[in-house]
């Protein structure tokens, strides 16, 4: 059983890195979906822009 | 509660006036946005708004994919496909004016012509008629440059509305690959170290079984330790088997204790990397519903004009072929589909909401299509009418309401003359045969059957085919089997194609055109 508290401790640090890595990861990506809410704006506007019409 | 678009075509269209004081939302922030969103019409305004006002009362904070979902809507692509319709109907009409202009010219020609062949020794003044005949014709030879001019200017409208859609199909690709890329690099290493989380876990698992298999023996060892316990007759063993079933019971008592710490440790972890799953889960969401969603394409009409400047302006998006088009009623079905958690269960329910009113509207608009005769021939109805074998001139001879007859009754062309090989040849005398075995056609006649269907811009010029593939001059007129034929256009488009040209029939486009040439000819049903 002691062997298994090490792997238990050894699991508990791992998921501890996880947390955190997943935490930055959500940052990230958060940010990527803000860039991409911009894009798909931006896009949207000029699709629906008639240059032609002017 | 599920948040609902107006997205009728009355709603995109509104230009009254009290829709034409729109402020700019605050969410433009940059500077480019708002001044486009200022140049809108009334109705693209009030469309954008009503994408902004959903997606900020949306309670299940999925604005992205709201955006997505609007940014792929039919109703946005339908704003260019209407009036690309309209442009296609009076190119149309400008092309038939531009004809029977043509042919009228022709007739006052030939007419007085043939009169004067017919009476050679006519004494009476000719030339006051000749006058008038070369007027006429220096007339109509204006008005048809004239819709010759109108027919140019149309086309280059609908290129700029082909080209308009290709330019957003483009960024919705980009957008799509961005989106699917940046998520997929940033989550990469983090799915390598759960998958290894994962394995250790499994390890955990595996021994508290060992342990709890362990205390199973103990407990088998106790219970046959008390039997003979039951059985012994000397003080000393009694004393012995006591002993023994003491300590035995002590480190089972232990080995419970730290099975069930163990266990507790193992929920504990678990909870922790569902809730990390939960929220790698929501971006492996996202970049799906982008995939999925981007499966959606942009359809639009190519335009036979300036034809080497739509090959170079159109790297990335070529108009697609049938097959690959994709109906937007069936994907639309596959859109944003089946998360996990509560929140996107709530937020699929909001969607599908969404999309079955639009698919509605679809349905119902379907139902009015098919009911409704149309009153021009798109280039939809010409091709279907190409694939059953009618050329441009067999088209130019029958009304909409024929067209629609014949693709209902799958009719296939039949040509008149008795040296038609099908009727010809068949033994039942039917006009319609099956696929002859060995059937064969001469090269010439081939050529001319696939360039009486051919669009202009598809046409062989038969000198150039037969240098290009080095055809013997004498296999010219001689019969030769269908497939021979089949696999020379074949072949000749290829080279054009490794020559660098990009408009040229392809994949299905090309089995089309080389089946309606064997059902012209009468070597196919």
């Amino acid at each position: 059983m002691a062997s298994t508290g090490a792997l238990v401790s050894e699991l508990n640090q791992g998921v501890d890195e996880a947390e955190a890595e997943i935490g930055e990861i959500e940052k990230d990506l958060s940010k990527v979906e803000e860039e991409t809410n911009d894009k798909m704006d931006e896009a949207i506007l000029e699709y629906l822009a008639d240059e032609e019409e002017k | 509660m599920p948040i609902h678009i107006d997205l009728s075509k009355s709603n995109l269209e509104n230009t009254s006036d009290k829709d034409k004081k729109v402020e700019v939302p605050a969410v433009l922030a940059s500077e480019k946005d708002r001044s486009v969103f200022q140049k809108l019409s009334a109705g693209a305004k009030e469309f954008y708004l009503n994408l902004q006002e959903k997606v900020e009362k949306s309670a299940l904070n999925i604005k992205t994919i709201d955006k997505a979902q609007l940014m792929w809507n039919s109703r946005l692509l339908e704003r260019h496909e209407r009036k690309s319709a309209e442009l296609s109907t009076q190119i149309s009409s400008a092309e038939k004016d531009a004809a029977f202009l043509e042919k009228a010219a022709g007739n006052r020609a030939s007419f007085l012509e043939e009169f004067k062949k017919k009476h050679p020794n006519y004494s009476g003044d000719l030339s006051k008629l000749e006058k008038e005949a070369v007027e006429v014709k220096q007339d109509f030879q204006k008005r048809i440059e004239k819709i010759n001019q109108t027919k140019d200017k149309l086309e280059t409208k609908l290129q700029y509305r082909n080209d308009k859609k290709a330019v957003y199909e483009n960024k919705r690709k980009t957008i799509v690959e961005g989106v699917s890329e940046k998520i997929g690099e940033r989550l990469s290493p983090h799915e390598k170290r759960m998958e290894k989380l994962q394995g250790r876990k499994e390890k955990l698992e595996t021994e508290i079984n060992d342990f709890a298999a362990l205390k199973d023996n103990f407990h088998q060892e106790v219970e046959e330790l008390e039997a003979d316990l039951g059985q012994a007759n000397f003080r000393v063993e009694k004393k012995m088997l006591k002993e023994a079933i003491s300590l035995i019971r002590k480190e089972l008592r232990e080995a419970e204790k730290n099975i069930e710490t163990r266990r507790r440790q193992k929920i504990t972890i678990e909870t922790r990397l569902a809730k990390i799953n939960k929220k790698a889960n929501k971006w492996r969401d996202l970049r799906n519903a982008f995939i999925r969603v981007s499966q959606r394409q942009v359809e639009f009409q190519a335009v036979h004009k300036k034809d080497e400047i739509i090959a170079g302006r159109r790297k990335e998006v070529e108009p697609m072929p049938e097959d690959r088009r994709v109906i937007r009623d069936e994907v639309a079905k596959e859109i944003f589909e089946a998360n996990e958690d509560n929140e996107a269960e709530e937020a699929d329910e909001d969607l599908s909401q969404f999309s079955e009113k639009e698919e509605g509207e679809q349905e119902i608009k379907t139902e009015k299509m098919e009911a409704a005769i149309p009153f021009v021939i798109t280039q939809d109805i010409r091709q279907q009418l190409a694939d059953l074998g009618w050329g441009r001139e067999e088209q130019r001879n029958i009304d909409p309401l024929r067209a629609q007859e014949i693709i209902k009754n799958q009719e296939t062309y039949k040509k008149t003359e008795a040296s038609q090989p099908s009727e010809a040849g068949s033994a039942e005398g039917s006009p319609e045969i099956k696929e002859q075995v060995g059937a064969k056609s001469s090269l010439s006649s081939y050529l001319e059957a696939w360039n009486a269907l051919a669009g202009r811009n598809y046409r062989i010029n038969p000198e150039q085919f037969i240098k290009s593939l080095n055809i013997p001059q004498d296999l010219v007129q001689q019969e030769i089997a269908l497939e021979t034929l089949e696999g020379f256009v074949r072949g000749y488009y290829s080279r054009l194609k490794e020559g660098g040209e990009k408009n040229i029939f392809e994949g299905s486009g090309l089995k089309r055109q080389l089946k309606g040439t064997a059902r012209r000819l009468g070597l196919k049903e």
